[in-house]
């Protein structure tokens, strides 16, 4: 009876501890200031708020140089454009005939698959039918810069012929992309691959064969084939021998020169790797080489942009929520104990009384491992912190319920009719757990958040109602 | 009363849709197209008091978010903003704050809807796999019931329950935003209980019923 007690003592401080570190918190004083050395809740974008990226038309010019017939000369210095008579203009980036709507939509949707590409949580698009600009919400962080550069960049990529800039392959023939790190004896070496569609491979080997790196040892070899390509040269000893001459290829995106390259063997598996600078040693060449390797990534593996945007201006916002949200949680939460408590009070007396602190002390144990387990909270995981509040209770009311119930019945433990009731909500939440896993693993930042939050609420109902709880009431 | 509960059900639910497709929803300020301005205060504010200093001037409709790098700024959401309203405002806060902005420095600008669809659509993909394995359990654990039966009720029940929340919502003209996505979320969980709930008082009638014939 003395141990029963004395268990019973033990079980309520320990709730009464964590209601106390999880709703105050545990303070010490540092340089004469106290602080909270309890984890603090982290938020995500919906409360915390956004950085708004604004995307407008280009309205700039370029230069084209254009012959007799019309056709676009690559490049021409002023001699020759004079002495071929050629015409140089000004003309708008984007054309007035390509400011549609469904290049506006097609905009929208290319940025919207760059920002999947990268795994952007939670992102908010607004396109002006009107006018095309567009308005882009994105989470706050180390890389929303850098995402904002990749999502307004036009991504028109091209291997074309390094000397008559004839294009070769371009953006049509290229599948996706995907980032590689491999760690070497000198560090990490981040790379890229291109993976071309079956009608790219096929195009890309043809390549990778007229493009081929001429070994030294060959230099010298004579050629049949290709014969225009080759020069004739004299060698040390005075005898004419043909020398082929390499052709290179360029890399191109959006008509700035990447890299000029040939092949050393003919590439027939459709897919070209890229390494982004060199192996990094420290965290921030890392850090750099990925966010190269990323943009080239996501450039690739979407289409090119049908018009040119500047992003000139990007602001962060807070959410209309963020003042004080964690202050507004611990009230909403206390306000629902308070309910819970007053009810179990008034129906079940001194029983009701334990319970009401069991309840308190779950609802303190959610908000320290929400805190703990790093969820990011969203306004659906606050949703989904009351829904477990809810839960819970249903849970202890049909616990105190039964065991009114079964108060005569003397046969009838006390444990067994606590043990029926948890196994009754059990069966009754699978579903619900379910949802919470498949939720959790969701890469939406309001799903997952949701989930998260679920499920570790359900899976603490069961854990604490199973060991503190029921301990409590027998 | 059953019969009566129901009927409310039915033409709440037919009422709702009828509302959906001819009115639409009640957009939050924010999801719809809206104008905006920047308020630079010059010093640390309450949401709530700039909020309740363009209410007087605007009406209930506006959302208030902190800006700069010292949240000292107030972008001021409406569904239109006019110059008067905007000198009215910038009066105010001058008023309250002791302040001395210029109306003119600040620009109205506009801001495009953003598509409610969209903001769900991220996640069909974790609503039709969690439906997926929840359907195959169900089809598993309440297989007794008949398996077409149990997932026709689940779907109805599911069907329902979301149409129905669709339909109070609009019909009560509740703002809809992003909390749509929580509206969501909380219904799905509810009509899935409640079906479970259904589904596992039915097995223990079958349970008693066998038990019974065994004896």
């Amino acid at each position: 009876m003395k141990k029963n007690k004395l268990k019973l003592i033990t079980l309520i401080l320990l709730v009464i501890l964590i209601i106390m570190v999880g709703f105050f918190g545990v303070y010490s004083r540092e340089k004469g200031i106290a602080k909270n050395n309890v984890k603090d809740y982290e938020y995500a974008t919906n409360i915390n708020g956004a950085r708004i990226a604004k995307f407008e038309l280009s309205t700039s010019t370029k230069e084209t140089i254009k012959d007799a017939d019309g056709k676009v000369i690559e490049d021409a210095t002023e001699e020759e454009i004079a002495e071929k008579g050629y015409t140089k203009q000004e003309e708008p980036v984007n054309k007035d005939e390509n400011k549609t709507h469904e290049n506006y939509e097609l905009t929208k949707q290319i940025i919207k698959s760059r920002l999947d590409k990268m795994g952007v949580k939670s992102y908010v698009l607004r396109l002006d039918e009107e006018t095309g600009n567009l308005i882009v919400e994105l989470p706050e962080n180390d890389n929303t810069d850098s995402i904002i550069n990749i999502i307004s960049t036009v991504g028109k990529f091209e291997i074309v012929d390094a000397d008559t800039n004839e294009v070769l392959l371009n953006n049509d023939d290229i599948s996706t992309s995907n980032i590689y790190r491999n760690t070497t004896a000198y560090g990490t070496e981040m790379s890229f691959s291109i993976e071309f569609t079956s009608e790219g491979a096929k195009k890309l080997e043809e390549v990778s064969k007229n493009y081929a790196t001429i070994k030294e040892d060959n230099k010298s070899e004579e050629t049949s084939e290709n014969s225009e390509e080759a020069t004739v040269s004299e060698n040390n000893e005075g005898t004419a021998t043909e020398e082929k001459k390499e052709k290179k290829v360029s890399l191109k995106l959006d008509d700035t020169e990447l890299m000029s390259t040939s092949f050393d063997d003919p590439v027939t598996t459709g897919k070209m790797y890229l390494t982004v600078g060199q192996a990094a040693t420290t965290s921030e060449d890392l850090e750099s080489n990925y966010t190269q390797a990323q943009r080239m990534s996501t450039l690739l593996s979407t289409k090119p942009m049908p018009l040119t945007y500047n992003s000139d201006s990007s602001t962060f916002v807070e959410g209309a929520l963020k003042e004080n949200i964690t202050n507004k949680i611990l009230i909403g939460v206390a306000i629902v104990i308070t309910i819970a408590v007053v009810i179990l009070l008034a129906k079940y007396k001194v029983k009701g009384l334990f319970a009401g602190i069991c309840f308190a002390g779950l609802s303190a144990l959610l908000l320290l491992t929400v805190r703990y387990w790093n969820v990011e909270l969203s306004k659906e995981g606050i949703v989904a912190i009351f829904a477990v509040l809810v839960l819970n209770f249903i849970l202890v009311y049909k616990m105190l319920n039964g065991l009114r119930k079964e108060e005569d019945n003397k046969k009838v433990e006390t444990k067994h009719v606590i043990n029926m009731a948890i196994k009754d909500f059990t069966l009754k939440v699978i579903p619900l757990f379910i949802f919470a896993v498949v939720f959790a693993f969701g890469t939406w930042e309001a799903a997952s958040s949701f989930g998260m939050v679920m499920f570790w609420g359900l899976t603490l109902i069961e854990l604490y109602n199973l060991f503190i709880t029921k301990n409590i009431l027998k | 009363m059953k019969k009566s509960l129901v009927l409310i059900l039915i033409v709440s639910i037919i009422a709702g849709l009828i509302v959906i497709f001819t009115v639409g929803f009640n957009l939050k300020v924010t999801t719809k197209a809206h104008q905006e301005i920047l308020v630079n205060i010059g010093e640390e504010y309450k949401n709530e008091e700039v909020k309740q200093l363009a209410k007087e001037v605007i009406g209930n409709d506006i959302e208030v978010q902190k800006t700069g790098d010292f949240e000292d700024q107030a972008v001021i959401s409406a569904e239109t903003i006019s110059k008067e309203q905007v000198t009215e405002i910038v009066n105010k806060i001058n008023e309250k704050y002791g302040k001395e902005i210029s109306d003119g420095s600040i620009t109205i600008n506009d801001v495009p809807a953003a598509r409610v669809s969209e903001m769900f659509m991220p996640q069909i993909w974790s609503f039709i796999i969690a439906t997926i394995i929840i359907f195959v359990y169900f089809a598993i654990r309440y297989k007794k019931q008949g398996v077409a039966r149990v997932l026709l009720t689940a779907i109805i029940g599911l069907g329902l329950l979301e149409l129905l929340v669709s339909s109070i919502i609009a019909l009560i003209r509740i703002p809809v935003g992003q909390n749509i996505v929580s509206i969501i979320y909380i219904t799905y969980a509810i009509a899935m209980l409640v079906v479970t709930t259904m589904f596992e008082k039915k097995a223990q009638q079958l349970k008693l019923e066998e038990e019974k014939k065994k004896k």
